[in-house]
């Protein structure tokens, strides 16, 4: 093969205008607003499979029913988790100012995913309520705390950088700008999920 | 090549060497894809006789295609072609070739995810091909992968499994490249590049990113969760006697697969009828026939893509009512279609056409996906679906639609683009050539598949003359395989055009097609967008400039208002990106 003709096809990248840092993070927002969208579709669609089988009329059946305490301890975790991340969005201009509000975020979203964690395991190994034995309805129920328990899990890690990046006196506005939408998708995410698995 | 350059090549962000790379994934997948359809077809000529050259894959039945074989291949066959060869080829490859040049940002908003999509793509391909060499065979469960079928006591083996995976990552790889394109068409325009000013095809490509952002998804929940019932132990989809506890139920994958499947169609069509628009004006060196209209019937045909799923369940058991409500849903996104085809025509009437290639191309689109919407009527109505549900009425409309149609496309928009590609001119009669008997061969194809199906021949038969009502479609679908034949071999005048153009072929002119889009001119680093992109023919261009064409960021020599936008406005107006 000869070398390509006069055209330039390599040409895209080589002249660009560089991209401004704020529109930068404007479109990573804008990606993860996206990205976060999509996730929902994804848990939705689980949710709507939960849904189906629910109004098949034998739903949950009534030996499996779990206790609602814990879940409901685990949901209270997430929202005050949000509104801590609402606080540390509006001191974060100083960053020691909003240090404990990061804090305590964090504290929050691993206490949701440590609760979670440990209820489940007591479900499956106390309550007997396991995959294939327990049959749709131990499927919905780990399978739909699984999604969820991932896009928390992905939604704490971004905090968890920004926060690492607030203790060394860096500006975290922008990441914290970016787990907001995260964050309130996860637990409107863990609201239907309790809906649809623990009320009767 | 050092390991280290060769990595560098490989993972590459650029753009335009990323859609080369699918370009290239998409051709090897549309060989195998189409060598594939081919041993379909000569199953249905030629029901358990030994396919030639085939001994050496299968020796116990002397090259002949066992039920199981059979079933493997017409599964493969539908994954290959809509996973692996048209949907990266239409937005892996044109997707992000063109886009970035053609709203003059010249890179994706996150250039990392589409050197990351690519690969995700590469990977689930390997894993498709990976799946041929695996104990107990390939997938073989139907490109739907409908449970029970798909699930171990139906499917067993590791085959299945394999496909389900390569699903999710080729699943992975679309959304990623849909939410890249959606960040990059919002927020990356080049100042001036209002919405009103955009390509078609770039309208296209967005709808169709929007709809992979939000049904892709869908799929990955269906497929993850059928991924679980195989290798986890979960119910979901696993009933009656094989279900423990109170099992899942298998329609709840058909409404989760169709609520990804049939958006699909549109993701897979939404490009080819941007390309329609666009050619169709170039080449008929007018502006683009009622351009507002045609961007917003291809919008509400996004936003109805959605909610018609249901269709393709109305022998599913479900209530009148709803089949009621689908059908009518159904039948109202043929409007939207309609205002589209009547602008094109209207671009076409009076114009002065000229038959390049990638307008015969686009044609050609026009015409096989006008014959697969209008056999899609019948499918779309609960009266008239119930006879031809499952039969090869559905095979023929489906690859009228979303085979012939998108593949046609495929070949416009790399007709198009390839100058700019890769540098060098096509053989324009060659590629004429291989148009011309496509499209004339995909239409005897896949009409003989709806005469087939009309008489009642089902789509998966292994031996459909086994049942005497069907033993006289027999010479039909002979003649229809030969068609078949003819089809695939009229591929080699693409090859041979390929081959030439890229070992002896000429350079190719900067602008050959005469247009003002932004990739075909150079706007510099930064360009500000004057006017649309089919501002073709017009009397001030003419009689400043020489020719019937003006750059999207061509300044005039004189300032003379261009469909009642001056240069001052324009460089005034908001920026867009």
């Amino acid at each position: 093969m000869r070398e390509s003709p006069s055209v330039s096809t390599n040409d895209s990248t080589g002249t660009l205008a560089p991209v401004s840092p704020q529109r930068a993070e404007s479109n990573l927002w804008f990606g993860m607003v996206l990205a976060h969208a999509a996730a929902a579709m994804l848990f939705c669609a689980v949710a709507f499979a939960a849904d189906f089988y629910r109004m098949r009329g034998f739903w949950p059946p009534a030996s499996a029913l779990p206790g609602r305490f814990v879940p409901s301890l685990a949901g209270v975790l997430l929202v005050a988790g949000g509104v801590l991340l609402h606080g540390a969005l509006r001191r974060v201009a100083g960053p020691r100012r909003a240090r404990g509000w990061m804090l305590g975020v964090l504290f929050a979203g691993t206490g949701f995913l440590a609760t979670q964690a440990a209820w489940l395991h007591g479900l499956w190994w106390h309550r007997d309520l396991r995959i294939p034995d327990s049959g749709v309805f131990a499927s919905v129920l780990y399978g739909l705390s699984a999604v969820q328990a991932a896009h928390a899990a992905v939604v704490l890690t971004g905090l968890l950088r920004a926060t690492l990046r607030t203790l060394r006196g860096f500006d975290a506005r922008a990441p914290l700008r970016r787990a907001l939408p995260g964050w309130w998708c996860t637990t409107v995410m863990y609201g239907v999920l309790f809906a649809v698995v623990y009320l009767p | 090549m050092k390991p280290g350059a060769l990595l560098k090549s490989l993972w590459t962000t650029d753009p335009q060497r990323v859609a080369r790379q699918y370009l290239w994934g998409g051709f090897l997948f549309l060989l195998v894809g189409g060598l594939l359809a081919m041993l379909i077809r000569f199953q249905w000529a030629w029901p358990g006789q030994p396919v030639p050259g085939l001994a050496w894959a299968l020796p116990e039945s002397k090259g002949a295609l066992t039920p199981p074989a059979y079933t493997a291949v017409f599964t493969m066959h539908g994954l290959l072609m809509i996973f692996f060869a048209v949907t990266p080829l239409l937005f892996g490859a044109l997707g992000h070739f063109v886009l970035p040049l053609a709203i003059g940002s010249r890179q994706m908003a996150f250039p990392r995810l589409s050197a990351f999509g690519f690969w995700a793509y590469a990977v689930g391909g390997a894993l498709m091909l990976a799946s041929f060499g695996v104990r107990l065979g390939a997938a073989s469960a139907g490109w739907t992968s409908y449970p029970p079928l798909s699930t171990p006591a139906f499917t067993p083996g590791l085959g299945q499994t394999l496909v389900t995976v390569a699903v999710l990552c080729v699943g992975v790889s679309a959304f990623l490249y849909g939410l890249n394109f959606v960040v990059t068409v919002v927020r990356c325009r080049a100042p001036g590049m209002t919405w009103g000013r955009l390509p078609l095809v770039v309208w296209g490509l967005f709808y169709g990113a929007v709809l992979n952002v939000l049904f892709v998804p869908v799929l990955a929940a269906a497929t993850g969760l059928l991924l679980l019932d195989r290798v986890a132990g979960t119910q979901f989809f696993i009933a009656g006697a094989a279900a423990v506890g109170g099992g899942g139920d298998p329609v709840v994958y058909q409404h989760l697969f169709w609520l990804f499947g049939h958006p699909e169609v549109y993701i897979l069509i939404l490009p080819a009828w941007g390309m329609v628009g666009d050619f169709v004006a170039y080449f008929s060196r007018k502006p683009a026939h009622g351009y507002r209209l045609t961007a917003g019937a291809m919008g509400a045909v996004t936003a109805l893509s959605g909610a018609v799923y249901a269709h393709h369940l109305f022998t599913s058991g479900m209530a009148p009512v709803l089949g009621r409500t689908f059908m009518v849903l159904t039948l109202l996104i043929s409007l939207p279609a309609e205002v589209m085809f009547l602008n094109w025509l209207m671009t076409l009437w009076r114009g002065s056409v000229r038959l390049t290639s990638p307008m015969l191309a686009a044609l050609a689109t026009m015409v096989v996906f006008g014959l697969g919407g209008i056999t899609g009527l019948a499918l779309g109505a609960v009266a008239t679906d119930v006879p031809l549900h499952g039969t090869l009425w559905v095979v023929g409309h489906f690859h009228l639609t979303m085979g012939a149609a998108s593949f046609l496309a495929v070949f416009a928009g790399l007709y198009f683009w390839f100058p700019r590609m890769y540098g060098r001119s096509l053989h324009e009669g060659l590629a004429k050539a291989h148009v011309l008997s496509s499209a004339v061969l995909f239409i005897a194809v896949f009409g003989g598949q709806l005469a087939a199906g009309y008489a009642g021949q089902l789509r998966r038969l292994y031996d459909p003359y086994q049942y005497t009502f069907l033993a006289h479609l027999l010479t039909l679908n002979r003649w229809t395989t030969w068609a078949a034949f003819l089809l695939g071999t009229a591929q080699l005048l693409f090859v041979v055009n390929l081959v030439r153009t890229l070992g002896w072929g000429r350079a190719a002119e900067p602008n050959p097609w005469r247009v003002g889009t932004l990739e075909w001119t150079d706007a510099g680093p930064s360009p500000v967008v004057l006017r649309g992109p089919h501002e073709l023919s017009q009397l001030e261009v003419q009689e400043q400039l020489g020719r019937d064409w003006i750059g999207q960021a061509e300044v005039l020599p004189v300032a003379v208002p261009v469909k009642g936008t001056t240069e001052s406005e324009a460089a005034g107006v908001e920026g867009a990106g």
